[in-house]
């Protein structure tokens, strides 16, 4: 076990099957503890990027075209850090939130929880590192069963009816994206990723129709606007670390295997036109997912929009990849988008956690129940106003940054359109975080009976805010890190690969 | 018109028949079973692909990715039948109601 | 001539099963053709060349599926008429455009398989592929079969995570359950004295094939999730006579067959490392170790498949009394 690609995939699983047969309450530990050695490994791999450039690894040394290659590059570290980071936050959390005492319930929760959320950790790594078309298959369908079956673990049937809409709509877009991938295999005969670039560099070869079913399906895993219908309820009636970890991670996973073909492979099939389809669906989402945010009457369901509107961000970078000329607008495009993906993730999983507290403690999570929240939940309260900050884009978090490079390829590539929906979508974000921040410092009388809350899951999201604007502050080594490998070169002279 | 060819226009036409039972119909189990057939147009194409690549054996890494992908479909079709018959213990029905979609 | 012509009837007659499914008001009927295009798409899967696939598609495809959605349908065909009514009442947009749905997504579906042909049609026509790869690396994977080769070497990962899904899918259905065994499924009321007898009689022949099946999956079609398969089916009959089955093991029995697979994988990668790569296994351990993992695929695969049966009928542990006063009771 001498390389970090090991050690990701190997921990997680091996985690999950240990929890599995073990019995007793040294379960959430094991998980943590798990977590923490996940977290090391990314590290590892990180280090290994920054110092000597991409990583590869051919799985029982078969090489492609015949194996399945692993890869990481500083996008793959970069998010790699994210995910384990995010998942050892929220496992400190889960145990405070599973621990409620003499509960059956939540016992026989927590024990079906570890894991599958250890599951959940070990297929995001493989996807994140995944060089091949139908590998990155694989990884999505563990990463869709374990993520219903930890949506309904909340039972009730909210939780259920909610899991099952997250399973078909996910279900039919596997089924679509591994249509495109058979019409790719017939197209080029390989699978993996370098391999089909090669081929189809120069756009000589461009399977249209194919793309269009892979980001098709792919679409709907992110919750692209119009195929959003799925995550608002999914999201917010799940339990609370895993809400977190559904916004924060699984909804990226599937944008960055949209991002890794459409920029990486395919980046001379893909058509303008279809760039700006892709910017039109992701303003629609910003603009729409902000407005159903605005309207809710419930904490989490307001968090769960607001992903939708995230989300939709992110689809902004791909019309601003095209415009005339060289210019290291691109590179603003690209790394703002990544650095935005990053951002969100920690202030999402701090907002889900924090409305995770509040509906601990409170019973219920309506947003006129917030009131009196300052001197109930103290830390909670300031841990949301934080990651409220991150989640407008305000200085100095680190949306902030990635909204900054995304306006300015938008002015540098001359589509001045896309800088008005950052800005509508910005102020819409505000006016929705302001109702909530608004709803917690009222001062009024107090609940009658609050639930005491265990002080672990208050600092984990405290902490998972805090991350979301250190990104702001110390944004030079995550750039430097994103820079290996990439597609873009932040010195314009350095364009044109 | 090749047996590749008239294979994958039949994993065209299933690819209609099961999309539109998804869409159209209301209960879980025959959306389900929509997809299932999704499903098995997709493999149709995986196989007939294999088929065309065929020298003195039809090209295997296809075969596998449909036998992966048949285990796959089976797992998320227990799944979602599991969740159907609990949906049905808590509501009463097998349906999901349409105006939850809106919000 | 003669032999194109096998080909445009059996396609044809796909096509007309599969829309038959749809069309059939009745769900129970419509799972029994849903199995019988199943069993035609095996004869497809023959014709193209794919005798593994049509082996699987039968056992799991046509077979556990079948048997899955057939038990789902049991229970729904009880309230098929109180629903029909519901959805002759639908609110919003939809009573006033009655059909409107049905025509969008008739046209939607249309536009999806014009896209897929034209696509189709565009596809180089002559061979590209990993065919001629896998011939020459063949040797060295261990086995003389291509599709394992592939599939438990040459992408034994997939495979590795493949299983990894099945068994997600079982810890997800006991979770919805809020269960650790199946213990407390519902046992079969009212059992067949044929049903027991033919259970006698079908399990030790399902071993056999199953058996046989496994091993001669390193040299020719076959293979252990299809084995695997076939005893699940097995185990599934004999929980339909009323013996215990799947659902008489315990919390760490059923945990362990379901787990096996996954963590052989794991072993066998951990121990690869030492050589090489992650599941590195040439040369001549190969085939034992192939040999080694197809059997926890097996057993596996038959716990799981079994499992989930089990599950999707079952009522749970907790609340399952107030459920059954409430469930109609079961027609057919």
């Amino acid at each position: 076990m001498s390389s970090p690609f090991e050690w990701l995939i190997f921990l997680p699983f091996a985690g999950g099957v240990i929890t599995f047969l073990l019995p007793g309450k040294s379960r959430p530990w094991l998980a943590l503890l798990l977590t923490v050695g996940t977290f090391a490994a990314a590290w590892w791999l990180a280090s290994d990027v920054w110092r000597e450039g991409p990583q590869g690894y051919a799985l029982g040394g078969w090489e492609a075209p015949l194996g399945i290659n692993l890869y990481a590059d500083g996008l793959s570290a970069l998010l790699l850090l994210t995910t384990s980071a995010v998942m050892t936050l929220a496992s400190f959390y889960s145990l405070g939130y599973f621990s409620r005492e003499a509960e059956a319930s939540s016992w026989t929760e927590a024990r079906a929880f570890v894991p599958l959320w250890l599951f959940l950790l070990g297929s995001l790594n493989a996807l994140f590192v995944s060089r091949d078309l139908f590998n990155l298959y694989v990884a999505l369908e563990l990463l869709t069963i374990a993520g219903v079956a930890l949506v309904a673990l909340a039972g009730g049937a909210t939780a259920l009816r909610a899991g099952m809409r997250y399973l078909l709509a996910a279900f039919l877009a596997s089924l679509l994206y591994l249509m495109g991938v058979a019409l790719l295999y017939g197209e080029f005969g390989v699978l993996d990723l370098a391999l089909i670039a090669e081929a189809a560099e120069g756009g000589t070869r461009a399977p249209v129709i194919a793309l269009a079913f892979v980001f098709l399906g792919l679409g709907i895993k992110a919750a692209l606007f119009p195929f959003h219908a799925w995550l608002p309820h999914a999201h917010a009636s799940a339990p609370a670390p895993v809400s977190a970890v559904l916004s924060a991670l699984v909804v990226k996973a599937a944008f960055y295997v949209i991002l890794r073909l459409w920029v990486d492979v395919f980046a001379d099939s893909v058509t303008a036109p279809a760039a700006q389809a892709a910017g039109a669906l992701g303003a629609a989402g910003i603009l729409w997912g902000s407005f159903q945010a605005l309207r809710e009457q419930r904490l989490k369901l307001v968090v769960a929009h607001s992903t939708v509107a995230q989300v939709g961000y992110l689809f902004l970078l791909f019309p601003l990849l095209t415009g005339v000329g060289e210019g290291a607008w691109r590179f603003d495009a690209w790394a703002g988008g990544v650095y935005h993906m990053m951002s969100h993730a920690f202030a999402k999983g701090a907002l889900f956690l924090a409305a995770g507290t509040i509906l601990y403690a409170y019973g219920n999570d309506q947003i006129s129940a917030m009131r009196g929240l300052t001197r109930t939940l103290p830390i909670t309260t300031v841990s949301f106003g934080i990651a409220g900050i991150a989640l407008v884009g305000l200085p100095p978090s680190g949306s902030f940054i990635a909204k900054w490079m995304l306006l300015t390829a938008t002015i540098e590539s001359a589509q001045w359109w896309w800088a008005v929906v950052i800005g509508a979508g910005t102020l819409l974000s505000g006016a929705y975080v302001y109702r909530l921040v608004s709803a917690a410092f009222t001062p009024d009388t107090l609940p009658e009976s609050i639930r005491p809350v265990p002080r672990v899951m208050e600092y984990a999201s405290l902490i998972l805010a805090l991350t979301s604007l250190g990104l702001g502050l110390r944004a030079a080594e995550p750039f430097d890190l994103l820079e290996v490998g990439a597609p873009f070169s932040m010195i314009v002279a350095g364009v044109g690969t | 018109m090749s047996t590749f060819e008239l294979y994958a226009a039949l994993a065209a036409v299933l690819f209609a028949v099961g999309l539109y039972g998804f869409f159209v119909r209301q209960e879980l189990v025959r959306k389900v079973v929509g997809l299932n057939i999704i499903g098995a147009a997709v493999f149709l194409l995986l196989i007939a692909i294999a088929y065309r690549n065929r020298g003195d054996f039809a090209d295997p890494v296809p075969h596998a990715m449909v036998l992966t992908g048949i285990v796959v479909a089976v797992s998320a079709t227990a799944l979602a039948l599991a969740l159907a018959r609990r949906i049905e213990d808590e509501t009463g029905t097998r349906r999901l109601p349409e105006d939850e979609e809106s919000s | 001539m003669l032999e194109h012509g096998v080909d445009i009837v059996l396609a044809g007659s796909i096509a007309v099963v599969a829309w038959r499914v749809l069309l059939e008001p009745q769900l129970f009927r419509s799972m029994v053709l849903f199995i019988a295009m199943g069993l035609m798409l095996s004869l497809a899967w023959v014709r193209l060349a794919a005798p593994d696939i049509a082996l699987a598609e039968a056992a799991i495809g046509a077979g556990l599926t079948g048997i899955l959605l057939i038990r789902a349908a049991q229970t729904e065909a009880a309230q098929e008429a109180a629903a029909a009514a519901r959805e002759a009442a639908t609110s919003g947009w939809r009573r006033w455009f009655p059909g409107a749905g049905r025509i969008v997504s008739a046209a939607a579906a249309l536009a999806f398989a014009a896209v897929l042909l034209v696509a189709v049609i565009d596809l180089p026509g002559e061979p590209i592929g990993l065919t001629e790869a896998a011939a020459t690396e063949m040797e060295a994977s261990g086995v003389e079969h291509p599709v394992t080769s592939v599939l438990l070497n040459f992408r034994a990962y997939d495979t590795w995570l493949e299983v990894g899904v099945l068994l997600l899918a079982a810890m997800g259905v006991l979770a919805i359950h809020r269960t650790y065994n199946l213990r407390s499924t519902r046992s079969e009321e009212h059992t067949m004295l044929v049903l027991t007898w033919l259970a006698r009689i079908i399990l030790p022949l399902a071993v056999l094939i199953a058996g046989y099946l496994y091993w001669s999956g390193t040299h020719q079609p076959g293979g252990a999730f299809q084995a695997g398969a076939i005893l699940a089916a097995a185990l599934v009959l004999m929980q339909l006579a009323g013996f215990r089955g799947v659902s008489g093991l315990s919390t760490l029995w059923l945990g362990a067959g379901l787990m096996l697979s996954f963590a052989a994988f794991l072993a066998v990668g951990f121990i690869g490392t030492f050589e090489g790569e992650f599941l590195r296994y040439r040369h001549a351990t190969g085939e034992l170790i192939i040999l080694a993992l197809e059997l926890t695929i097996v057993v596996s695969t038959a716990v799981t498949l079994a499992a989930l049966f089990a599950g999707a009928g079952s009522q749970s542990g907790d609340d399952s009394d107030a459920v059954r006063a409430r469930t109609p009771p079961e027609s057919l």
